[in-house]
């Protein structure tokens, strides 16, 4: 048996185990993050919400998910 | 009134060049809760030379742990916000000219709000108005500091139009969470730090320090505490409709 591959991606300062493969939106389900305005920067870079689906996590990568608040 | 400013002035970016083009300098605060009112009276303080305030709403008993322009007879008064505001902020500097606007901003008016004024404080509280807000900026060309808060948190950003992202490009799907997602809460050290911050960078803009202003978003957690500085060059002007002068929700013309 061949077990499925893991990779180490640090999400918001802490390093998870995550499937090989595992795109910014399913991370997103999978940390519980949804909201419409998420901020979500990706080893330093910003990504659009239209490129979640399509932007697959790699080995090391570092992840900040950011809830932003609109209360005053 | 001798020696007001002297503190401030011998900080060595402000000095007393910097209190000049403050004391010139006009500042609108839109929102004066808990993010605004702070800010408002850091800037009155501090020895501005204009403050324009908008507000539509009244103070009420569940403002008071945060909203630090307001007291217990304010509340009982049933006095406007901005009238209670203005009382307050002439009462600590009378050489600020206040000007009370009681009206919310809204898509016909918000133009004329901010018309005049150096720099935008958003104080506002829905992701909707400030969509409106962030537009209004951009087409005046009014840097905008703009903070949000709920529960323990909050963040923070600069948008200086055409020289960087807008709020826009940070939100592109910018609205209102369902409700129920924060239900409302919030501490007041919260609003009160994310509005000491938000009282900086305009500062900054206004002492005419602007190569000192936030570049990015900061994200700001009190509870546990964590400040998180998304310096994001995958960022740029340009990147949403809003930069580029296609308003959702300004009147067109
Ligand atoms: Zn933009």
């Amino acid at each position: 048996m061949h077990s499925p591959q893991e990779i180490s991606v640090v999400v918001d300062g802490f390093a998870e185990r995550l499937p090989a493969g595992l795109s910014l939106a399913a991370l997103i389900l999978r940390q519980q993050a949804q909201h419409k305005d998420l901020v979500v920067e990706l080893n330093g870079r910003f990504v659009h919400p239209r490129d979640y689906e399509t932007t697959l996590l790699d080995q090391g990568d570092r992840v900040e998910l950011i809830h932003p608040a609109f209360g005053g | 009134m001798d020696g007001r400013y002297a503190r401030q002035e011998r900080f060595g970016p402000w000095g007393q060049a910097g209190q000049e083009r403050l004391r010139r300098a006009k500042a609108v605060v839109v929102g004066i809760g808990g993010l605004g009112g702070t800010a408002a009276m850091l800037l009155a303080r501090a020895g501005l030379g204009g403050l324009r305030l908008v507000d539509p709403d009244y103070p009420a008993w569940d403002n008071l742990h945060r909203q630090v322009l307001f007291n217990e007879q304010d509340v009982l008064s049933e006095r406007s916000k901005v009238e209670a505001a203005t009382t307050y902020l002439r009462s600590l500097n009378r050489a600020v000219a206040v000007e009370p606007r009681q009206e919310a901003l809204q898509p016909d008016n918000a133009l004329e709000l901010l018309a005049g004024c150096d720099v935008v404080l958003d104080g506002l509280d829905s992701a909707a108005a400030r969509q409106l807000l962030n537009e209004a900026c951009l087409k005046l060309g009014i840097p905008l500091v703009h903070a949000g808060v709920t529960q323990a948190q909050g963040q923070l950003l600069v948008v200086l139009p055409g020289q960087g992202p807008c709020l826009r490009c940070w939100f592109p799907r910018l609205s209102d969470p369902p409700q129920g997602w924060s239900a409302g809460g919030v501490i007041g050290p919260a609003a009160t730090c994310l509005a000491s911050l938000q009282a900086t960078e305009a500062l900054k803009l206004l002492v005419g320090a602007q190569e000192q202003v936030l570049r990015g978003l900061l994200a700001v957690e009190l509870w546990p505490l964590r400040f998180r500085l998304l310096d994001s060059p995958g960022n740029q002007a340009g990147g949403c409709p809003a930069c580029r002068g296609e308003y959702d929700l300004l009147p067109v013309g």
